[in-house]
């Protein structure tokens, strides 16, 4: 199939000023449109990536992102729109920032481990304080130093909280449990994470023996890449009643951001799984508009058994998270030789980035049970909504959104709109606008790092390349991602946070 | 470039993914060149010494066809790094069989020492996407690509 640009774009129509529909045609087999979420200043890189392939043609087989959320809209079962949130960009199948959701009634729905992406539950976790910048700017070198010694980052880092087979399977089946009963958690943190940080229908029997050795080291590891523990400043409060509610009142308190994922257990449960339905494919004749889009029915054995070993790796995931926690209170405690919950050390909120979920929602004005995939999407759901905790009932759910080295993150709530056009679901970070190999290039390292001293960042990193891939300039405009989404209304804008000090791979 | 040893054959492509390019005479020869592109991403190759302390690993993987071959291939090689944090800067395919579609290699490590090597970018899994295997005469070129 070839056409031009022009005919290309045909298909996509502008609904106003940040929503695009991709009409059924655009390539085959659509069973429903896509829509996409982009504002002037960041629509640009999505429609070049196009133009490059009507132009260029599909170099060995890479997919702009736009092709790739009209190819998830082809799969069988899907329901309402494939839905791009404004940091999409191309990925495995399918592109990062989609949203998709599938009835659980019909019976040809499918569960897709591309839809959920490698790392799975990679996520983003926030902890307040009761300390303000200048309670940290005489500490901040040797409280970056303290982070860095603490908690083990970069490649072949290994864990130091204690850990084997017994322990990890049970790790996997209670998630974060698993970690109060250890000592690892308080009471309150459970309350405060997506499902409470445990998903029920975890089997720890489906995950291989492969992903659990690999996992095993990782426990309490950071990783590398775009992972990061920052500790960050309230620089802007937009809703001044939301924020209270999370223990925000004031501009220059301290709070400290945790992203990371599953490590190599979810990595490992994700390829598995992939290459078994590569098979299950070819057997039960399932073609496909994407190879990529590896993919089974929901209520077949591969299906079923991708979603318990899923939500295993979503349990480790939680209790990596509070691994990390646990230090980072250790490494606070020690610098202001106060206790962590002296220092109000609580967890805000916790969000899954990369996960699917069974979920209730209207569907052509009647209740459905759809399994809902988001990948680089993050869920937000509204006022009220029973799964989100009672401190929340009030706001909406606290939607994490973390920015890259250097730029601000932010705190949004989610909203009714959403939860009627995006099955509850907003963006989840900036976006990959450059490639790694790219940033090595065309930044230099000292470039990066006097950018960074001047803005009053503090920074440790195991590995100096990532100073360059990891550098603001890879990435798309955060600032433009979250106003695309408070524009349409699909989360709202309720704090903005400046690091100060970044602690990464 | 510092000394990188048997690698020498490889390009990193521009790409909002990250694909590895590499070639050599035969498959035999690409293939070797690709586990290490790999082992050079995570861990700076240059700043790997092979000494005494070298572990030989014995490397036993099959697939249903050539790019299933590979992408077993290169999981395992992922796999040993992640569970023995042993980093091939050395690798010989033994063997490639094309009806079975199995691979024998050996390959010598060094045991991950950040205090000494200069680490890179962490890898997560192997990929399907945009993989190619392409073989002529006396030339054999493949494309890769990680999920980083």
């Amino acid at each position: 199939m070839s056409r031009s640009y022009n005919e290309e774009i045909g298909f996509i129509e502008k609904i106003d000023s940040v929503r695009y529909k991709i009409k059924k045609g655009f390539v085959p087999n659509m069973n429903v449109d896509g829509l996409i979420y982009v504002n002037d200043s960041i629509k640009d890189l999505v429609f070049e990536e196009l133009e490059q392939y009507s132009t260029r043609g599909s170099a060995g087989g890479f997919l702009p992102a736009v092709k790739q959320i009209a190819n998830v809209a082809s799969l069988p079962g899907i329901v309402g729109h494939s839905l791009g949130m404004p940091d999409i960009h191309s990925g495995y199948g399918f592109s990062i920032g989609n949203v998709a959701a599938f009835d659980t009634e019909d019976p040809m729905s499918v569960v897709s481990p591309g839809g959920v992406g490698f790392d799975i539950n990679c996520g983003v976790r926030l902890l307040r304080t009761n300390l303000t910048e200048k309670d940290i700017n005489p500490i901040k070198e040797q409280l970056c130093q303290s982070l860095f010694d603490h908690i083990p980052v970069g490649v072949g880092s290994k864990g130091v909280i204690p850990m084997n087979a017994k322990s990890l399977d049970a790790a996997l089946e209670l998630g974060i449990d698993w970690s109060l009963g250890e000592g690892y958690a308080w009471v309150e943190d459970k309350e405060h994470c997506e499902e409470y940080g445990r998903m029920l229908n975890a089997d720890p029997t489906k995950v291989s023996d492969r992903a659990k050795k690999r996992g095993l080291p990782q426990l309490g590891t950071l990783g590398a890449g775009n992972h990061y523990l920052e500790v960050q400043v309230v620089d802007e409060i937009f809703n001044k009643t939301a924020a209270s509610k999370m223990g925000i009142d004031q501009v220059g308190q301290v709070c400290v951001m945790i992203h990371s994922g599953s490590r190599g257990m979810g990595h490992q449960v994700a390829t598995d799984s992939l290459t078994l339905m590569e098979k299950a494919m070819a057997r039960d004749h399932i073609h496909l508009n994407d190879k990529q889009l590896a993919c089974s029915r929901i209520n077949s054995q591969e299906g079923q058994d991708y979603l318990s070993g899923m939500a295993a790796a979503a349990n480790f995931a939680w209790v990596n998270r509070q691994s990390m926690t646990f230090l980072a209170r250790q490494a606070f405690a020690k610098a202001f030789n106060s206790a962590p919950d002296d220092l109000d050390m609580h967890v805000i909120y916790d969000v899954s980035h990369n996960i699917a979920k069974f979920e209730e929602h209207m569907v052509d004005g009647r209740p459905k049970k759809l399994l809902v995939h988001r990948k680089g999407a993050t869920r937000a759901f509204p006022p009220h909504h029973p799964l989100i905790p009672v401190d929340y009932q009030f706001t909406g759910q606290p939607v994490l959104i973390g920015g890259t080295m250097g730029t601000c993150s932010y705190v949004l709530t989610g909203t009714e709109l959403g939860m009627k056009e995006t099955f509850g679901s907003t963006c989840h970070g900036a976006g990959r606008s450059i490639s790694r190999n790219k940033s090595r290039n065309n930044l230099s390292y000292e470039g990066v790092l006097d950018s960074l001293q001047s803005k009053g960042i503090s920074i440790r990193i195991a590995s100096p390349k990532l100073i360059m891939e990891e550098a603001p300039e890879s990435y798309k405009d955060v600032v433009q991602v979250i106003e695309t989404c408070h524009k349409a209304g699909i989360s709202q804008k309720t704090v903005k946070l400046r690091p100060i000090a970044v602690i990464k791979g | 470039m510092g000394n990188l040893g048997q690698l020498c054959n490889f390009e990193y492509l521009d790409h909002t993914a990250d694909i590895m390019f590499v070639w050599g005479k035969d498959l035999k020869e690409s293939f070797e060149q690709m586990a290490l592109a790999m082992m050079h991403y995570m861990v700076e190759l240059d700043t790997v010494e092979m000494d005494d302390s070298a572990v030989t690993h014995e490397i036993k993987v099959s697939g249903h066809d050539m790019d299933s071959l590979l992408f077993a291939y290169m999981d395992e090689c992922l796999f040993i790094f992640n569970t023995e944090f042993s980093i091939f800067k050395e690798i010989e395919i033994l063997s490639i069989d094309r009806e079975s579609f199995t691979i024998e290699a050996r390959a010598k490590g060094i045991e991950l020492d950040k205090s000494k090597h200069t680490t890179g970018t962490e890898i997560k899994a192997i990929t399907y996407s945009c993989m190619e295997i392409k073989e002529a005469q006396d030339k054999s070129e493949v494309y890769l690509i990680v999920d980083i």
